[in-house]
């Protein structure tokens, strides 16, 4: 094999890594025949001598793969995995300072806290929805893609890892919650919930006005000539032709303002859970 | 030698390699698949991930004959982690030599 078809095999079996990372390592294997070739050596003397491409290449796919060390994990992370649900649902998916070391473990996610047991004492811990869901899947991903590049993938024991409840890893937040939940309330959905009823109830009026209105024009001016009554019969069916576009309004206004106001009270309601939930850690 | 052995002390050598004097790849290579029999294509990988890890440092140098040399240097991460590896590896080497029946090498 020569050096071009050496490279070439490389370079198209490291596909998989980011590009600028294949420039890299082509670079060094080409600089390596070069110097072979200044040293008066065969290019495929050299080749032979590196391994084949496919062995050079799978070492590097696997080294893509962080390694795992359980013994590194414990001592940087003793007490707390890297799920942190943060206020308002939001969650921190990868580990900060010293839980780094068992996000990038696994994968950037903890194993999902379901099958792991309880340390010290600590309740069990249910585990994160969605989150749980993609520890896990992310998990799965790790595996197999450690089993496609044929290296042993050593996992970790899950279960000996001391578990908390994550509610204990972030401070209890309940004044901060509790706080942004009063002031938004007053401050921007009782405001907004007024004006949408008033312009509801416009929107419900409206038709009704201008309807009655007509006929009250019609029947209480006897006095008008035919022409005005003519423009007046017009206005009463574009009145009535303009109610049917409304009642469409009128339906949907009335959905959305109504599931409006459910969501949002759903949505106080598990704020002020959470708080109560963590609130004793 | 057995594969394993291979794979379990090449941190150490190419970090023991790199402790008195900066070497580049090829130097490194030549020597390790000299002395111990691995093919030159691992030890760049190698170097890689010990670069990754911070424990060694790379930079481009030019030279006489041939392109320009990508020169490794041991970090002071690396010089602590070789220090370590070299306890365990000494460790390890007395008591296996305890058992199969060698006091000193």
């Amino acid at each position: 094999m020569n050096k071009k078809d050496y490279i070439s095999a490389l370079r198209a079996q490291l596909k998989r890594l980011p590009s600028d990372d294949v420039e890299d390592i082509v670079k060094e294997f080409e600089t390596h025949f070069e110097i072979g070739i200044s040293e008066g050596k065969k290019e495929s003397e050299i080749a032979a001598k590196l391994g084949s491409p496919e062995e050079v290449a799978q070492i590097y796919l696997s080294d893509s793969i962080p390694a795992f060390d359980m013994a590194n994990v414990q001592n940087a992370c003793p007490p707390v995995m890297p799920m942190v649900p943060v206020k308002t649902g939001m969650v921190i998916d990868r580990g900060v300072g010293p839980q780094t070391a068992a996000g990038f473990a696994t994968g950037g996610y903890a194993k999902p806290l379901q099958n792991a047991s309880p340390k010290n004492g600590s309740p069990k811990p249910e585990p994160d929805g969605p989150l749980a869901h993609k520890g896990a899947k992310d998990h799965e991903e790790y595996v197999k893609t450690g089993a496609q590049t044929g290296k042993k993938v050593d996992l970790p024991d899950y279960s000996q890892y001391p578990t908390q409840d994550p509610s204990h890893v972030v401070p209890a937040s309940k004044e901060h919650n509790t706080l942004f939940a009063v002031l938004f309330t007053i401050f921007v959905f009782i405001p907004a919930w007024i004006l949408a009823l008033a312009l509801l109830i416009a929107l419900i009026a409206w038709p009704v006005v201008t309807g009655i209105g007509t006929v009250l024009l019609f029947s209480w001016v006897p006095g008008l000539s035919a022409g005005v009554a003519a423009g007046t019969i017009c206005l009463g069916i574009s009145t009535a032709l303009a109610t049917i576009g409304e009642i469409l309004v009128v339906f949907f206004a009335i959905k959305w303002f109504v599931l409006g106001t459910i969501a949002y009270i759903r949505y106080i309601g598990k704020i002020m859970s959470k708080d109560s939930k963590g609130g004793n850690a | 030698m057995n594969v394993q052995f291979k794979k379990g002390v090449l941190d150490l050598c190419v970090l023991a390699m790199l402790k008195d004097s900066d070497q580049y790849g090829y130097e490194l290579a030549s020597t390790l698949s000299e002395t111990i029999m691995i093919s030159d294509g691992t030890v760049y990988p190698l170097l890689r991930k010990l670069a990754s890890d911070g424990l060694v440092a790379s930079y481009l140098q030019e030279s006489q004959s041939g392109p320009p040399r990508k020169y490794y240097s041991l970090t002071a991460m690396g010089k602590i982690r070789l220090q370590e590896l070299l306890d365990d590896w000494n460790a390890f080497t007395a008591s296996v030599n305890k058992i199969v029946g060698r006091e000193s090498v």
